[in-house]
């Protein structure tokens, strides 16, 4: 059953040097149960995304009126940028969607202890008593593998090392057992060992809770150990969808492969590092037609240049923007 | 074809545009950002336009602010608005009445000063009055006078001198001694601060303690003491520079702390351990790299500064503490505004302040403007 | 054989942690005794993760952190410096040997200067040329050879994205002729398509202009592809040292095989690796005692809390540190 339905989003942000888009026509779904990996690299507007997810884009964000994002439940699907009152946006903020981000120690506020922060956002979202949001918080920091919680519920984040601080802010995000969890570079920050600790648990509590997590990064390792499906973002346009398989085995735009061939292989140590060529356009320098053009080894000129590309779909469930794709075949 | 042309043209001025930003240092970077801010900018000409006032005081005013200049004919007077125009008509050069002093039994033998509407007084430009001296030159020439008898915009006080020439008199000299004491604080904290922050470690420690003890002072009674200390036959101006002075060393404490912390932040940044890396000398460290990276910081620091100066100088000579006549300054003038005389009927005693709430406002609009500019991270982070 | 470049013997640094009345002050050992020889003209990696001492160690060497004991020496065959007791003259010569590429490329450069004088700077402040055509000439040369366009000379550095920044920074590291380089985590901070852009680089300079490269980074990936030898340190010791491709076709410390089989690999269907590992990396102001990896090792015995291990040479020209690598089972 699908979770969330995003449709042709697009956000543009007010600046001083004027209206510079993030995202662009983005649509993606997101099922029960399912890990959907995001990935893009600096200015791909990933993060801009998730946070419109939550509604946290910020003042200066004008969002395209023909933008839909529909959270999906028993009781009638969700409007979520329709939500006007700051009341109403709650239940996309820690209730039902909840959201890991990428520093932890920034995360949590310095000067009250982890557990008084995990009781309120309990407070906040149930109807729980004090009490039994306590017994519930210590029990999540057990199930996300803390040690010895009771002591850890009354320290401050200060005391916990780097992946504890994770771990913890996970546990904090899903206390209130949300639907779907948002994870924006939730191991970017972390040793390699701590990581695939932390991607365990990741993996473990989505069978448990049946979550649906939505998982940013810019790490396609990650992803193709972690994800289900995954989504490939550059500047502010998706241009690529697909399982992890399709897309990391045959991937079909240019950009992506790209990625995949400048990316360093452990299990292949002899196979030269191709960088793409060129630089990302900064925000102000959005390429016309299709935004990946100035760097594409197949652009054709004449049209790449002057239209959007539309979706291709090369297989069900795989779909990838580019006009070289119509032409001939993968 | 001319299509193409203007194309080309827009295209061109874009890339000259971008070029321009490319290889603009960072001061250009700051000015570019401060000319956005409207309140600012305004701010900036309002200071502007005050601190030429200050400069050209003997000029602008009519007249000498002192016992020398003034009207005895015209004490406690009303502020004379010129007008162009009266029920006998209206004319191009702007002009005044004069003023006729009586007393008679109808007045209970009180001198009255009533306008004469048949001595109309025209106004005229560049006249020459009371000298004064202009960089070390003699000189006389003042903006505007009439062609008989005295103009006072601002009305006069109860010796009969005319406010407005003492106002802009007195705007000159707060801003003097706002320097004199800027400067000196910021010599000190430039250096003490600087020691401080770049050697860090047992000197910091014992410089923090200096600076802490200084700051802990409490100004009023430290002034009262100096006060009673100064001897009455110092001359107005020995006056004027010791009050200057000594309010430069009471304020550097508060910029040593900044300048300190400026340094403690720059030190550590990746460019100095790289021109370390080359074996740069401290001087060159300082010189390079540590003075520039904090330049615009304290530039916003210094003119944030001068307010306080202001106002303490005003609150000073307010209570008698410092300067005195015939040194004019705000607090000076604003001695004789605390009779219930003058609340009620010379109301005009206090259109001075009018100048200098808004002297002051203009610094901390413009201090505001040139610290939200001087950021120099703010918009190249990815 | 020729002599490595960078010879280390013992080498400790140890930081004051704060001060007691009574009894020695707490230290934190960042490097508990290194030993290593690092050859001339390689591409050297150093991985670890945090509290490794990784970058600790590659600024021991350039004489940004302390050495409280033990040596580091240089020789280039031209000159020799012992850095720990170097003078204030032959420190001098020594920066123009041996310089550092920064990890941050946004806090690596002076945003007020321009990138012609950012390049020039340790030019003129070791003073190798003499005029000012000079400096300008040595300049465009090195910055051709990063592949800078000579024209964004005269700008300043907020006109750049952060992976031409890393190439004026590594222009800047170059400029003055140095025989010895320290990357440190320089591509840590770049997208992943411009990281593959700088490695390449790299590569190219370190052929070019004959440098002996020591490549820190906390990503195993990366260091595989580029480095011809790895050394791997785990809280302030080196745990193993080793040829580049035996390094990941046979690890010998269990630390370097939990370290390889936790990197995600981009194939999906790869079976899921063996050797996750339990627990907390420790903190290094308080290591544990005798191997300093046995908190966390699956095969650690008595023997591993007492004895510290040495590193003991393995047949296909490594060094593990590691009291039964011999007897391990086979990755």
């Amino acid at each position: 059953m699908s979770l969330l339905s995003v449709q042709d989003l697009t956000i543009r942000f007010r600046t001083e040097e004027g209206l510079i888009t993030a995202v662009e026509k983005v649509s993606f779904d997101i099922a029960e149960g399912e890990i959907l990996g995001l990935v893009g690299e600096s200015g791909s507007g990933k993060s801009v995304t998730a946070k419109s997810l939550m509604r946290l884009m910020g003042d200066n964000a004008v969002v395209d009126p023909a933008s839909r994002i529909t959270l999906h439940r028993q009781g009638g699907d969700l409007d979520v940028l329709g939500l006007r009152r700051e009341r109403d946006m709650r239940p996309v903020r820690g209730g039902e969607i909840s959201m890991v981000f990428q520093e932890p120690m920034a995360s949590f506020a310095p000067a009250i202890t982890v557990g008084a922060q995990m009781v309120e956002q309990l407070l906040i979202h149930t109807n729980l008593s004090r009490k039994a949001a306590r017994t519930l918080s210590i029990d999540m920091l057990a199930r996300v593998g803390i040690s010895d919680p009771a002591r850890r519920f009354d320290q401050y984040v200060f005391e916990f090392s780097g992946g504890m601080r994770q771990r913890a802010m996970i546990a904090m995000a899903l206390s209130t057992k949300p639907r779907l969890l948002i994870a924006d570079e939730p191991t970017t920050a972390l040793d390699v060992t701590i990581q695939a600790q932390v991607l365990e648990l990741m993996k473990e509590l989505v069978a448990e809770f049946r979550m649906g997590i939505l998982f940013i990064t810019h790490d396609l390792g990650v992803i193709a150990q972690t994800a289900d499906r995954v989504a490939v973002m550059y500047l502010g346009n998706l241009v690529e969808t697909g399982t992890v398989r399709d897309v990391i085995r045959t991937p079909a735009h240019p950009y992506t492969k790209g990625l995949l061939q400048a990316l360093p292989r452990i299990d292949d140590l002899d196979a030269p590092l191709v960088p793409v060529p060129g630089d990302i356009p900064g925000p102000l320098d959005r390429p016309e037609g299709c935004v990946f053009h100035t760097r594409c080894a197949v652009a054709i000129s004449g049209q790449c240049n002057t239209q959007i590309p539309q979706d291709v779909t090369l297989s069900p469930g795989h779909a990838a923007r580019c006009h070289a794709l119509t032409k001939d075949t993968p | 074809m001319t299509d193409r042309t203007v194309t080309t043209s827009v295209a061109d001025r874009e890339a000259r545009r971008k070029e321009a930003y490319f290889t603009a240092s960072q001061s250009q970077l700051i000015w570019a950002r401060f000319r956005k801010n409207r309140s600012a900018m305004v701010a900036g000409i309002v200071l502007a336009a005050m601190i030429l006032l200050g400069l050209f005081a003997d000029f602008v005013g009519p007249y000498n602010p002192a016992i020398a200049g003034r009207n005895a004919d015209y004490t406690n007077g009303a502020p004379q608005i010129p007008r162009f125009c009266d029920d006998d008509g209206c004319s191009l050069r702007p002009f005044i009445y004069g003023t006729k002093r009586e007393r008679s039994i109808a007045t209970n033998f009180r001198w009255v000063t009533t306008q004469d509407t048949d001595d109309k007084r025209y106004v005229q430009f560049f006249v020459r009055g009371d000298s004064y001296r202009f960089l070390g030159l003699s000189a006389n020439l003042h903006l505007f006078g009439v062609d008989n008898g005295y103009i006072h915009l601002f009305g006069t006080d109860d010796a009969g001198k005319d406010i407005f020439s003492r106002t802009l008199h007195a705007i000159r000299t707060s801003l003097a001694v706002g320097t004199i004491g800027v400067v000196i604080s910021f010599v000190m904290a430039l250096a003490i601060g600087g020691v401080a922050g770049y050697f860090g470690g047992r000197i910091d420690g014992v410089i923090q303690m200096i600076t802490d003890a200084v700051r802990v002072v409490p100004a009023i009674p430290l002034f009262m003491a100096l006060a009673a200390f100064v001897p009455d036959t110092w001359s107005a101006e020995t006056r004027f520079f010791f009050i200057s002075i000594i309010l430069g060393l009471i304020g550097w404490p508060t910029l040593a702390r900044r300048v300190r912390t400026h340094i403690l932040v720059e030190r550590n940044q990746d460019y100095v351990l790289a021109a370390r890396l080359s074996g740069a000398r401290p001087g060159h460290i300082i010189r390079r790299h540590l003075l520039p990276s904090f330049t615009s910081y304290i530039i916003v620091d210094l003119v944030i500064s001068f307010p306080y100066m202001v106002l303490s100088e005003t609150a000073l000579s307010f209570i008698g503490l410092g300067l005195k006549d015939p040194v004019n300054s705000l607090g000076v003038m604003l001695q004789n505004t605390t009779s219930a005389d003058v609340l009620l009927n010379y109301q005009w005693y206090f259109i001075p302040v009018i100048f200098f709430v808004t002297l002051v406002m203009a610094f901390v609009f413009v201090g505001d403007g040139l610290r939200d500019a001087a950021d120099p991270y703010a918009s190249s982070r990815k | 054989m020729t002599t490595p470049l960078i010879r280390i013997k013992g080498l400790e640094t140890h930081y004051p942690l704060g001060q007691r009345l009574f009894g020695p002050a707490p230290v934190l050992k960042a490097l508990a005794g290194i030993d290593l020889d690092i050859p001339a003209g390689s591409f050297f990696g150093l991985v670890g993760e945090s509290g490794s001492g990784k970058t600790t160690l590659g600024r021991a060497i350039l004489k940004a952190a302390p050495i409280t004991s033990g040596s580091v020496s240089y020789d280039d065959g031209q000159s020799a410096f012992d850095i720990g007791s170097m003078d204030a003259r032959q420190e001098r010569t020594y920066r123009s040997r041996a310089q550092l590429i920064f990890q941050d490329p946004y806090a690596a450069l002076s945003p007020r200067m321009t990138v012609r004088d950012i390049i020039a700077e340790p030019l003129e402040v070791m003073g190798l040329t003499s005029s000012r055509a000079e400096t300008d000439d040595r300049v465009r040369e090195i910055a051709k050879k990063c592949r800078l366009n000579l024209e964004h000379l005269r700008r300043f550095p907020h006109a750049f994205s952060g992976g031409q920044r890393q190439r004026i920074s590594i222009a800047r590291a170059l400029v003055s002729g140095p025989k010895f380089v320290v990357a440190d985590e320089s591509v840590a901070a770049l997208d992943v398509s411009i990281q593959a852009d700088i490695l390449n680089l790299l590569k190219a300079l370190q052929k070019d202009l004959s440098l002996t490269l020591l490549f820190i980074s906390h990503d195993l990936s990366v260091v595989a592809h580029s480095c011809d030898t790895v050394a791997v340190m785990y809280l302030g010791r080196l745990v193993e040292v080793a040829p580049s491709r035996s390094l990941f076709a046979r690890p010998r410390h269990p630390y370097t095989r939990a370290l390889l089989s936790a990197i995600p690999t981009l194939d999906p269907d790869a079976p899921p690796k063996m050797q996750r590992l339990t627990g907390e990396i420790p903190s290094p102001a308080d290591p544990p005692p005798g191997c300093r990896f046995h908190t966390r090792c699956p095969f650690a015995q008595a023997r591993c809390r007492q004895e510290v291990p040495e590193l003991a040479p393995t047949q296909d020209g490594g060094q593990v540190a590691c009291h039964f690598w011999k007897d391990l089972p086979d990755a």
